[in-house]
């Protein structure tokens, strides 16, 4: 058993070192990969020392829920300022329009490693929404200020979280619903360890 | 000395009845007749606030593309109705949105139903927006966001004003208030007369 242990310590490290010189934008797995034992950390990312947990997605609606659907435009458009607003979303305003449904998703790196690292994108299918971004919110006195950030730091033998309230990977320009225990592939990818996949589940944040 | 602490503790617990509704959010003391406003809701109709006397308010101001703070507050608030049961009937939840120029009757809609079909989102002008924000002591400030796809964000102070049904504002919950206290609450106050 001990002899496992230590082979499977053994072969971990040589990953971890070669990830070291390993290129972030294309990862090339090393040759030692294909004969990696399965103790591996992390599934996807067999040369990472970076485990992703938790990773979860905000439902969110393009549509509208069948209970409200019912009512008819010109019903929408009685009052008048219903119209001034109506008359707003001219094709000027349209890109703007599209962006305008946004939704987050959380999760947690734990990097067992020695080596810090950084979180610099994140990306989900094309089809999903138009751009994905690493946003932060900062509290100032009550008052609530979302801010985009290049990077998200996982600190070595530490983990960086992304929570309400925090960092949180921002969808922006939501295409489709995103119903609850569905599942979104995300690829985040890294400074050092190049880029890991994650499925993460729609769900309804549980209440405080 | 353990005898004063129980004789003193009797007291306190005595002294607990007839004292007005204990709270646990943060108390407007004494309460003020809340700041009256006319905006456009969900459905394109006309909301007026004073027009809603017997229910319960819950105004909470953001807007439709906050992706974080407003949807864990309006998440908290439709867990707080579901559990109110059939007592949510006389409680109303408001959203005014802070973001006039990007959202719309029609995209408040779709963003307040999706957390409960029973929630109101409100639209104005900024004109009638901003000084509605100052009178409930509200802020939010429009951001531009270069080099974001968002385009603008908006920042924004995450309380929740709650108006009882003679229409005086009585209680503020700050960004996080655990739903059990919010029900607590806003039970008491669907109670009153």
């Amino acid at each position: 058993m001990r002899r496992i242990f230590t082979s499977a310590l053994t072969a971990l490290t040589c990953l971890t070192l070669a990830s070291c010189g390993g290129t972030a934008a294309a990862p090339t797995p090393p040759p030692a990969a294909a004969t990696a034992p399965a103790a591996a950390v992390t599934a996807p990312a067999a040369q990472s020392a970076l485990t992703i947990k938790d990773a979860w997605v905000r439902p969110v609606s393009v549509t509208e829920p069948a209970a409200t659907s019912a009512l008819t435009t010109t019903e929408a458009m009685t009052d008048t300022m219903a119209l001034t607003t109506t008359e707003a979303m001219t094709d000027s305003l349209a890109m703007e329009m599209d962006a305008s449904v946004t939704t987050a998703a959380y999760l947690t790196i734990v990097n067992s490693g020695a080596t810090p690292d950084n979180l610099l994108s994140v990306s989900a299918a094309p089809e999903l929404a138009k751009s994905v971004e690493l946003h932060t919110m900062i509290d100032e006195g009550g008052v609530m200020k979302m801010r985009p950030v290049a990077k998200i730091e996982v600190p070595a033998n530490g983990e960086a979280v992304l929570k309400i309230g925090g960092f949180h990977v921002m969808f922006i320009g939501v295409q489709k619903d995103l119903k609850d225990g569905e599942t979104v592939k995300l690829s985040l990818t890294f400074e050092q360890a190049g880029t890991i996949q994650v499925d993460a589940v729609v769900r309804t944040p549980p209440t405080p | 000395m353990r005898r004063i602490l129980a004789l003193a503790l009797v007291l306190l617990a005595l002294s607990g009845c007839g004292t007005p509704l204990q709270l646990k959010g943060t108390r407007i003391e004494p309460p003020k007749a809340a700041p009256d406003f006319t905006l456009t809701d969900e459905q394109g109709q006309p909301f007026t606030l004073s027009a809603h006397q017997g229910q319960v308010t819950v105004l909470f101001f953001g807007f439709a593309s906050c992706p974080d703070i407003c949807p864990t507050e309006l998440g908290n608030l439709a867990a707080a109705l579901r559990q109110l049961g059939d007592e949510a009937k006389s409680v109303q939840v408001v959203f005014v949105s802070v973001d006039p120029e990007r959202d719309t009757v029609t995209r408040l809609r779709q963003y307040v139903t999706t957390f409960d079909p029973r929630f109101k989102g409100l639209w104005g002008e900024k004109a009638i927006i901003d000084p509605l924000v100052k009178a409930y002591g509200a802020s939010y400030e429009r951001r531009d966001l270069p080099g974001s796809a968002l385009v603008y964000t908006i920042d924004h102070s995450a309380f929740t004003y709650v108006i009882d049904k003679a229409g005086r504002w009585r209680e503020v919950f700050a960004f996080g208030t655990t739903v059990a206290d919010l029900v607590t609450d806003l039970r008491a106050l669907a109670r009153e007369r």
